[in-house]
């Protein structure tokens, strides 16, 4: 206890007084400033520390909040891109059903080939559609058009998906991860595969193996070389009777194979007939360069008759065919092994194989191939567009051909509904967490203000008290001033 | 009656000089430090003679002056004024450093880390967004500036306290000069016998001030001359004064050091101003640039690794210049003869393995792996083996900056990109017949060795290898000079050879081996069976994405021979690298050739058509890497990196990544919607580094800014609960040495009295003795 006052110590001790409250109300006023408690972290390390990691987990709840802003962004376009390419489906199927009812004509059905090659382009272009200056069903091939059209020498159209498969996923809340795309693989699902048909007259079959057509395709059979006799000269024709190829045999031959026979019978002017084995014997006046013999069964072989020797009397020239196989219109072919069952053949454009067992090809021509089962939704409306305007079937075939697409169509839409559902699932699963950051976020800021934010009532309350004590210290030190033995000694 | 004069003299002469030292009190009553003096009076003996020979006392003198002081207190206060000093120094500087590093709520690298992962996550939602690129690249940019900002801030509190000490030892020394000089004064004084109260107040003064910025032990002479004693160090004697002395020829941990007189011992005071300085500069001033450092080298280092093995845009780099330089540190005047580990990088070099990817003009990719050694690999062997691949320029600038520029239309990467073409050279499969071998590197084919080989039925001719061979590369080259007039040839193919033929014969020839001297075939592991080409080459094309940090080698292996997706029972046996099988993919008749099929986590695998023959050594090898750079080389170099510089002062955005965006390496494959590497970014926002104590970046952070706040809530809260005891202390002695005027008042009051007093009986003697003059 100090028991005696110093003079200078008044002042001294008002002088400290005076700061250590101002001092305090100098303090509340920054938090009431501020509005925070904490506003340097030496403040309150251990809420510092707290602020610093509710800060980095608020702002990892924002970039969930805005993932969740793109991801609904995107899954809102795709899912109405895929709605536009189900309700356009649905006409086409209208449509489809219209063309296989067989009481329409040409001129109808080509009315119904047009609109459906419009509806086929709207399709198209939604599947090529762009949210956010992306494609959004090409995986991560983002910057290029996942659909291409691409048409082979032979006519077929048929839409390549250039995109890739990966599938983007997306952290929308903590530990929640969700899908962000469709790929184009998704969207062009076809059905289980079944077996390869051939449709035409060349003599080909499938061969052993599991082809990767899909839909529709023509494999080409053409002749590359007709040889004559047995064995023949280095240029095809015969020794023994002179027989050559005639001009353009080419294109004008349609036997393939071995074991042909030709029948030749000629005057000693060079003139006769020629049979090719069972067929009609065709006449001859000896200057015909290009001179066509059918057989039976129709195939034709053309033949040079300029050089046969004179007098012949039934001979006979063997005469066989080799040729080629190709799926692309001819640019890409393969020789026939007529001895191979299980040759395999590539469309260079799409890079499908088909296996053909090439034994029993007899005759050049194109073969309409149909891998049944994988016709996915371009290929279906492309073939259906093709097939309503294909003049070498019936109105009945064509009707045919409908209904088994229509197959393919119900198909397509059942995977399109099936995506749908899944983005709709997204959508609501978005939602769902949504709410639950929401939730989290409103805890966390609450809990960020609870360490960092002032309690305005107890500042202000303090800010009073540290007011008054701050007068009282200012009042009492003008009063002790005043008091001094010198006022009173006269 | 002249001895009551005199008498009355002395009270006359002693109130004056009371009241002089009662003026001299009043006069310092604001004085800081003044002791108050106090009068002590005593009375003067009685003379031996006097009229009526009684002992009367002769009057009244200052028996003395006493300077009102408790020297215990004082010393007290002095060692209150060291701690006082040491916190509230610590603190003025703390307040800055914390001002620097800016937390929470403000500008600084926790909200800079924030926005920059936040980028990141909002580049994940759409990488070929080149917007988005640019945002993250500017993030990554105001990251390295933040960091860069408080290391420079960091520097400058470094320098204020650097000069804050210079500034401190100069004032004193200057006070130890003062003392030294009073130590003279009061020796001399005091063999005059004056009173040397007023240099006792001057020198408690000083060492008041002095205790302030340094610790004091003192020990004082009996004349009140002192001796210092400071940190175990003698300061002052009344015979010598050592002078601080700053050492600045050492570089101490604060960058500066202290030290004594001529002795060479460092001064290490443990209280005062310049202790909490010093505490500063070798701790927290110091501890916080390096914990920055840390930090943001830790970033460096981790967001490099990852980015490096990344893809950018393009699905690939053209051109590429490491940001961090080699040095010629053997003065030899060449980078190339350096090893690579010794060659000045800011970061460590490892054994291990760095993985190049070329995509060439047909977007065929091909990886060569190229093995580091810290020590055995120099940085010339570096360049030669990145130039010798095919498409790659590498060289060494003359800045000592790595350069690796890809020829026209090839790219280059280092990613862990699964390689989709799985048989480059065609062995699997192909339709040239071919016979592969089973050994690998190395082997051992003795000089003399041969064998026949028949192709396509031509009949068989022999084949002499005429020198021994312990590498597969060796045998090749001495085996196609003979092969080529057969229509073969040898290449290196899954590793083993492979003895093929040529396109000097037809498609799906066939070839047939027979065995000759020293048997090399059955050493190489070829089969001498018949052979034959497949009517169509079977691709081989491997998909997904391999995440697993660790390599896996598998092997793929047909059961029988076969046509894929047409024999039936046609399978393929995928085997590990130990040999184990891990599954069978079914790639028989019912097979879609070109169908991916899955053996293992993430990873596809699918095969074209085409006829395969196990018993010809047909297979294909595969190794999936975790790691495409298991040397740090990239990192170390700063090559394709994010983040240039090693640490908090020096770190930047690499170059080339701000003027183009498309240089991001986002994904691991070339697709640019692919964003597989940004996962990976990301995932380093929660992973804990050894290096940082096993923290993650922001907890580090967190912990660095909490550790330097506790510091200088500390040393704020010590400040002022110390000031708080000294404030009392100071109360104590001013309630002892201090004046109160009150008190001199009624003392003046008193010896104006007394000297009232005396005048009057001076009157009355005089008066009485006028009365006897009367007489006469």
């Amino acid at each position: 206890m100090v028991e005696r006052i110093a003079t200078g110590q008044i002042y001294t001790r008002s002088q400290i007084g005076i700061q250590q409250s101002f001092a305090r109300l100098f303090q509340s006023q920054s938090i009431l400033t501020t509005g925070r408690r904490v506003n340097r972290a030496s403040d309150d390390p251990a809420a510092a520390r707290r602020i610093l990691s509710l800060n980095s987990e608020l702002s990892s709840v924002e970039r969930y909040r805005d993932n969740i802003g793109s991801v609904s962004r995107r899954l809102n376009t795709a899912s109405s891109n895929l709605l536009e390419i189900s309700d356009v489906l649905t006409r086409v199927r209208e449509r489809a059903i219209q063309a296989s009812n067989g009481i329409n004509d040409r001129t109808d059905l080509n009315a119904i080939a047009s609109e459906i090659d419009s509806l086929y382009r709207t399709i198209l272009s939604a599947a090529n559609g762009k949210g956010d200056e992306r494609y959004l069903f090409a995986g991560s091939a983002t910057s290029t058009s996942p659909f291409e059209e691409v048409t082979s020498a032979d006519g077929i159209t048929r839409v390549l998906y250039r995109g890739n498969d990966d599938v983007q996923r997306i952290g929308i809340g903590p530990g929640i991860d969700t899908d962000l795309n469709v790929t184009g693989s998704e969207l062009l699902r076809a059905g289980s595969r079944g077996a390869t048909s051939f449709f035409g007259s060349t003599g080909a079959a499938s061969g052993q193996g599991t082809d990767t057509l899909t839909g529709r395709d023509f494999l080409q059979a053409r002749v590359t070389e007709t040889l004559y006799g047995m064995p023949p000269n280095p240029d095809g024709s015969d020794p023994a009777t002179g027989l050559r190829r005639g001009a353009g045999y080419l294109t004008s031959d349609t036997y393939l194979g071995k074991g042909g026979e030709l029948t030749i019978t000629t005057d000693g002017a060079g003139a006769g007939t020629i049979t090719f084995d069972d067929g009609s014997p065709v006449s001859f006046t000896g200057t015909e360069t290009s001179l066509q013999v059918t057989d039976e069964t129709g195939r034709v072989v053309t033949v040079d008759v300029t050089g046969l020797a004179a007098n012949l009397a039934g001979a006979t020239v063997m005469v066989e065919a080799n040729g080629t196989l190709s799926l692309d219109g001819g640019a890409t072919t393969t020789p026939i092994d007529f001895n191979e069952s299980n040759m395999v053949i590539t469309d260079s454009v799409s890079g499908q194989t088909v296996f053909v067992n090439a034994m029993a090809i007899n005759r050049a021509g194109s073969d309409e191939l149909t891998a049944s089962g994988t016709f996915d939704l371009f290929d279906t409306l492309i073939a259906l567009r093709d097939v309503l305007r294909d003049p070498t079937r019936t109105v009945g075939e064509i009707g045919d051909e409908v209904r088994n697409r229509i197959d393919d169509l119900d198909r397509a839409s059942d995977t399109l509904a099936t995506l749908i559902g899944r983005v709709g699932g997204r959508l609501s699963q978005v939602d769902l967490v949504t709410d639950r950051l929401g939730n989290l976020e409103n805890s966390l800021v609450g809990l960020r203000s609870d360490v960092q934010d002032a309690d305005i009532a107890a500042t202000i309350s303090e800010i009073t008290q540290n007011q008054t004590v701050y007068e009282t210290s200012l009042l009492l030190a003008s009063r002790i001033r005043q008091t001094s033995l010198l006022n009173f000694l006269g | 009656m002249l001895l009551s004069l005199r008498t009355a003299l002395t009270s006359l002469n002693t109130a004056q000089s009371a009241l002089s030292v009662v003026a001299n009190n009043v006069a310092n009553v604001n004085t800081q430090g003044y002791s108050r003096q106090r009068v002590v009076l005593g009375n003067l003996g009685p003379t031996s003679v006097t009229a009526s020979n009684l002992p009367v006392g002769r009057g009244v003198e200052i028996a003395s002056l006493d300077r009102v002081s408790n020297a215990l207190l004082n010393d007290q206060i002095r060692e209150q004024q060291s701690f006082v000093g040491r916190y509230a120094a610590s603190f003025g500087f703390l307040d800055g450093i914390e001002a620097a590093i800016n937390e929470p709520g403000g500008i600084g690298v926790s909200s800079n880390t924030a926005a920059f992962f936040a980028s990141l996550n909002a580049l994940t939602e759409s990488p070929e967004n080149a917007a988005r690129r640019t945002d993250v690249i500017q993030s990554a940019r105001n990251l390295a500036d933040g960091f860069r900002t408080v290391d420079r801030q960091l520097v400058a509190a470094g320098q204020r306290i650097d000069d804050a000490i210079r500034t401190e030892v100069s004032q004193i020394n200057s006070l130890l000069r003062e003392i030294s000089d009073l130590n003279q004064t009061l020796g001399a004084s005091s063999l005059q016998g004056a009173q040397p109260s007023d240099f006792l107040d001057q020198q408690d003064r000083l060492l008041r001030d002095l205790s302030e910025r340094v610790d004091l032990y003192i020990s004082r002479e009996q004349d009140g001359r002192v001796s210092l004693y400071s940190g175990g160090n003698v300061l002052v004697t009344p015979a010598l004064t050592n002078e601080i002395q700053i050492e600045t020829g050492r570089e101490a941990v604060g960058g500066l050091s202290l030290s004594v007189g001529s002795r060479e011992s460092d001064f290490a005071p443990s209280g005062g101003r310049l202790r909490g300085l010093m505490d500063l500069a070798e701790g927290t001033a110091a501890t916080s640039r390096g914990e920055m450092d840390v930090l943001a080298r830790n970033m460096i280092l981790e967001f490099n690794r990852v980015f490096s093995t990344g893809v950018p845009a393009g699905g690939g780099y053209t051109s590429l210049t490491a940001t961090n330089r080699i040095q010629d540190l053997n003065f030899s005047g060449s980078f190339l003869d350096e090893r690579l580990g010794q060659a000045g990088l800011p970061f460590q070099i490892s054994n291990g393995r760095l993985t190049v990817n070329v995509t060439d003009p047909n977007g065929e990719i091909s990886r060569t792996n190229i093995a580091i050694d810290e020590i055995g690999t120099s940085v010339g062997d570096l360049v030669n083996a990145l130039d010798g691949i095919t498409g790659l320029n590498a060289f060494v600038d003359n800045l000592g900056q790595l350069r690796i520029n890809a020829q026209g239309g090839y790219a280059f990467d280092f990613s862990t990109r699964v390689i989709p073409n799985g048989d480059p050279q065609n062995t699997f499969g192909s339709t040239q017949a071919t016979v592969v071998g089973s050994t690998t590197n190395p082997i051992n084919i003795p000089a003399g060795s041969s064998f026949d080989i028949d192709v396509n039925g031509t009949g068989p001719v022999t084949i002499n290898i005429a020198n021994a061979h312990t590498s597969l590369e060796s045998l090749v080259t001495e085996l196609n000079t003979s092969l080529s007039g057969v229509g073969a040839q040898a290449v290196i193919s899954q590793g083993a050879i492979a003895i093929r033929s040529n396109s000097a014969h037809p498609a799906t020839s066939t070839i047939q081996l027979t065995e000759g001297a020293n048997s090399p075939l059955a050493a190489l592991g070829l089969s001498t069976t018949l052979t034959s080409g497949s009517s169509k080459d079977v691709t081989v094309t491997f998909g997904g994405s391999y995440a697993d940090t660790v390599d896996r080698q598998y092997t793929f292996t047909p059961n029988m021979a076969g046509t894929i997706g047409s024999t039936a029972g046609l399978e393929i046996e995928v085997r590990d690298q130990t040999g184990a099988l891990i599954t069978t993919l079914d790639v028989g008749a019912d097979y879609e050739a070109g169908t991916e099929l899955r053996f293992a986590d993430g990873l596809t695998v699918a095969f074209g058509i085409g006829t395969v023959d196990p018993d010809a050594g047909q297979r294909v090898q595969a190794t999936f890497l975790g790691d495409s750079d298991t040397s740090d080389l990239l990192p170390a170099l700063g090559l394709a990196g994010l983040f240039s510089g090693s640490n908090a002062g020096n770190i930047g955005v690499r170059d080339d990544l701000l003027n183009n965006p498309d240089l991001f390496a986002a994904g691991l494959t070339a697709a640019i919607g692919n964003g597989d590497n940004l996962n990976r970014l990301t995932g380093l926002q929660s992973q804990d580094l050894s290096d940082l104590n096993g923290l993650s970046f922001e907890r580090f952070y967190e912990g660095f800014v909490t550790d330097v706040a506790i510091e200088t809530n500390r040393a704020r809260s010590t400040r002022d609960s110390q000031q708080a005891v000294l404030n009392t202390l100071e109360a104590r002695r001013d309630s002892i040495s201090g004046v109160n005027l009150d008190e001199e008042l009624l003392l003046l009051e008193q010896y104006q009295q007394m000297y009232q007093a005396s005048s009057r009986f001076i009157q009355v003697i005089q008066e009485v003795t006028d009365e006897l003059f009367t007489l006469i």
